[in-house]
């Protein structure tokens, strides 16, 4: 049994790491065509992570997170890029792995979100060494929080529904 | 099932408030000195009324100008072009991470942001 459930684990972990590497594929294509303000995102990765903060251990997610920036900073060919969302990605990932249980899906996608817009801005400081860049972070979060909520939505819907499948 | 409560709403949008009136209390206070910046180092200082052509020369080359009381990047040589696409501003900041180039207007109460 034990053999058997660890097997699954891996497989929906290889299964999660290749879809939340074609949402952040999508959706580097869908904001930069939308691109009114860079560095806004939709966030559609987040659904993978929050559906594995739900559903597998904490490492578990860390490693798709991981495998998942660092595959979509090479397909896409900009490597700074692999920075923030490291950066953003296990941040929100801490957050999230720390308030799950205190609070509702909803909640914790857009705190999720939040601390992602955090992470990213914290590398943009570092980077360029000036601390003005932060500027931005309000509305970074605003739009943060808008994603958050939308994408908490889309999971706490499909949590729902794969609650035998999975 | 319920989708979404009452609190869920309430507490996204307490925090998406109080983020977008920071965003707005920054930009009243704009600032009236544009800052040029490449890994910190300051490369250019001026005032926002001045007109002004720059050209940074690092991995890559940046072009900025200022105008009518306008910041904005009018090319860029990096892959990903945010700067360029950041538009024009008046107060704030544009990022040309691949560059490690800020371009930011200081003054007023943006200097606390800046430290």
């Amino acid at each position: 049994m034990r053999f058997r459930d660890s097997t699954k684990k891996y497989v929906l972990c290889g299964v999660l790491t290749a879809m939340a590497l074609c949402l952040s594929l999508a959706d580097m294509t869908i904001s930069s065509a939308l691109s009114f303000l860079p560095g806004v995102k939709l966030g559609l990765a987040n659904i993978v992570t929050l559906f594995a903060v739900y559903r597998l251990g904490g490492k578990y997610v860390a490693v798709i997170t991981a495998a998942r920036c660092i595959l979509s900073g090479l397909l896409s060919g900009m490597l700074t890029m692999t920075f923030f969302s490291l950066a953003g990605g296990f941040l929100s990932l801490g957050v999230m792995l720390l308030l799950k249980n205190k609070i509702s899906e909803i909640k914790l996608s857009v705190t999720g979100g939040i601390a992602h817009n955090c992470g990213q801005m914290i590398i943009a400081v570092l980077i360029t060494s000036t601390a003005a860049v932060a500027w931005e972070l309000p509305l970074l979060i605003v739009f943060g929080c808008i994603s958050g909520f939308a994408m908490g939505i889309i999971c706490k819907i499909i949590l729902h529904r794969l609650k035998k499948a999975v | 099932m319920k989708l979404v409560s009452k609190s869920d709403i309430l507490y996204t949008v307490i925090i998406g408030g109080a983020a977008l009136a920071l965003f707005f209390a920054f930009t009243l206070f704009g600032g009236s000195t544009v800052k040029i910046t490449m890994h910190g180092k300051i490369l250019y200082e001026g005032s926002i009324e001045k007109n002004d052509t720059i050209t940074i020369k690092g991995d890559y080359t940046n072009i900025i100008r200022i105008e009518n009381g306008e910041v904005w990047v009018e090319s860029s040589t990096c892959p990903n072009q945010i700067c360029v696409h950041s538009g024009k501003i008046r107060s704030g900041s544009i990022v040309c991470a691949p560059n490690g180039v800020v371009v930011f207007v200081e003054g007023g109460q943006t200097d606390a942001v800046s430290g």
